[in-house]
């Protein structure tokens, strides 16, 4: 940038006390130095008495990942246009918050009437056909408190276009859950808002709290939760990745046993899911592993050579079958098994051969998002 | 009590209720509580397992074969696969053809070494052919 075109000075207090001529120079110095402000404000600054806040003259812009402003309630309902149906009530809670010190509750009385709605008031723009993340954190007071979270896409013209469901459950939990959607905008999608509901007409009375809502590019969030017996999966709601490997066959002394099938793949989840990791067992089948209904892997065979089958997956975007007894009992997480031995690693089937019972490996249930 | 049917056979069997656990995919049947892994399953319900096919006979037949060892009057144990049986047979014609005494080094099933004359691995051949013969015989 050119520098300014006056220098800056700074005049000695003996150069202005009562009994100091004014000079020229004195003068020039006043005069330069208020040119060198002005340029160095910027030459087209057009100056204003007050320096106003209306979004014109100065406006918040976003910044950081989420794209939500006020997502989280601290500000209040700022942001957020509401609307409470007959008999509900929407406001702030301060004692149901997820994060920060506030978060937003909805509160119906009349279970037909349903409580009410949030709505974001920015248009959050969008690249069309492109995955957006949403995220919020929902619960109820009672398990029979509906809960509604959309994605309501609109055009250039900001003309709704379509709504996607974050989150509808007529089944509640009744402790915070963390919300997680990867929903892909439409084709002439150029902007999003966000929607909380109570709706009407499904379940009871009560209050829904909502808090943390984000909307921002897709990306995994780093959580991993590894199953190695049964339990339930309750860290995210929503868009998660699951990795189900059944467990391996057994044998006895004169037959093989199969790898057990694998299934890995997303999938969406709306409440916690019950997971069930298939046991090792010597001398029978293996056992099933699975994520809810969702996904599943069946255990290996226990049988004669190649009768040994082994398990199936299903439900992930890849599904694969363990090998059959004779090849080894191998599963897609482990190696093919020898002769007389018991399964390896997670999901690998035993082989007979020497005599004596063995042992086929357990299977596993991973979970990531 | 709960089984999975895989091909007309139970192959697993849980005691909590399945329903929502598993893959719609994944066929779950309510059963008795004595139904085994193993039992077979048609329309008239849960029986017994099914006799075992000629073809499975055969590899258990093949997995028995390959694990035959046999110990002879001196207390040596000797492995009596049909591969050992061939070595068994070919050392036979030529220690028979060699001077009387003449003895060969043999690998025991513990793979310890012994000095074996025809007479020790005549008997050990024998005993394996007949462990063979005994198990031969299967379901028509």
């Amino acid at each position: 940038m050119t520098a300014p075109s006056k220098n800056f000075t700074s005049i000695a207090d003996a150069a202005i006390d009562s009994g100091s001529p004014l000079t020229a120079e004195l003068m020039t110095q006043i005069r330069d130095s208020l040119v060198h402000l002005e340029e160095w404000l910027g030459k087209d600054y057009i100056a204003a008495q007050n320096h106003s806040h209306n979004g014109i003259d100065s406006a918040l812009i976003a910044i950081g990942p989420n794209w939500m402003r006020n997502g989280g309630f601290e500000d209040g309902l700022s942001n957020w246009t509401t609307l409470a149906y007959t008999g509900g009530t929407v406001g702030i809670t301060n004692s149901n918050e997820t994060e920060g010190i506030q978060g937003a509750f909805i509160s119906s009385t009349v279970a037909a009437n349903g409580g009410g709605y949030l709505n974001s008031d920015e248009y959050i723009p969008v690249i069309a056909g492109q995955v957006r993340q949403f995220m919020v954190t929902v619960m109820a007071s009672g398990s029979t408190v509906p809960i509604k979270a959309q994605a309501i896409w609109y055009d250039d013209a900001k003309a709704q276009i379509s709504v996607d469901t974050i989150i509808n459950i007529t089944t509640s939990p009744t402790t915070s859950r963390l919300v997680v959607r990867r929903i892909s905008s439409p084709a002439t999608a150029k902007y999003v808002r966000v929607k909380l509901e109570l709706p009407p007409g499904a379940g009871g009375t009560g209050s829904v709290y909502f808090d943390g809502v984000t909307v921002g590019l897709p990306h995994m969030l780093g959580g991993e939760q590894v199953f190695t017996g049964n339990g339930t999966f309750s860290a995210v709601w929503g868009d998660v990745i699951a990795t189900v490997q059944g467990g391996g066959a057994g044998c006895d002394g004169t037959t093989n046993g199969g790898g057990g099938g694998y299934a890995s793949g997303p999938v969406t989840t709306s409440a916690d899911i019950t997971v069930t990791v298939g046991a090792s067992v010597s001398n029978a089948s293996g056992n099933s592993s699975s994520f809810g209904s969702l996904m599943s892997a069946t255990g290996g065979t226990k049988g004669a050579g190649t009768g040994a089958t082994g398990g199936t997956g299903t439900g992930g975007s890849i599904n694969i079958s363990g090998s059959n007894g004779a090849a080894g009992g191998a599963s897609f997480l482990s190696g093919s098994t020898p002769a007389d031995s018991n399964g390896s690693n997670y999901g690998g089937g035993a082989v007979g051969g020497g005599g004596s019972n063995r042992t086929g490996a357990q299977g596993i249930v991973i979970v990531r998002w | 009590m709960w089984a999975r049917i895989e091909g007309g056979i139970v192959r697993e069997l849980t005691d909590a209720d399945p329903a929502g656990r598993f893959h719609p995919s994944i066929e779950w049947l309510p059963c008795p509580d004595d139904v085994a892994i193993g039992d077979a399953y048609d329309i008239h319900g849960f029986g017994p397992p099914p006799a075992q096919t000629r073809e499975e006979a055969k590899v258990v037949r093949e997995i028995n074969v390959a694990r035959i060892r046999v110990t002879t009057t001196a207390g040596y144990e000797f492995d009596g696969d049909e591969v050992s049986q061939n070595r068994m047979a070919r050392a036979i014609l030529g220690l028979s053809a060699a001077a009387p005494g003449t003895t060969i080094n043999w690998t025991l099933a513990d793979n310890t070494v012994i000095q074996a004359d025809v007479a020790e691995l005549t008997e050990a051949l024998m005993l394996a052919g007949a462990t063979q013969a005994a198990m031969w015989g299967l379901p028509t």
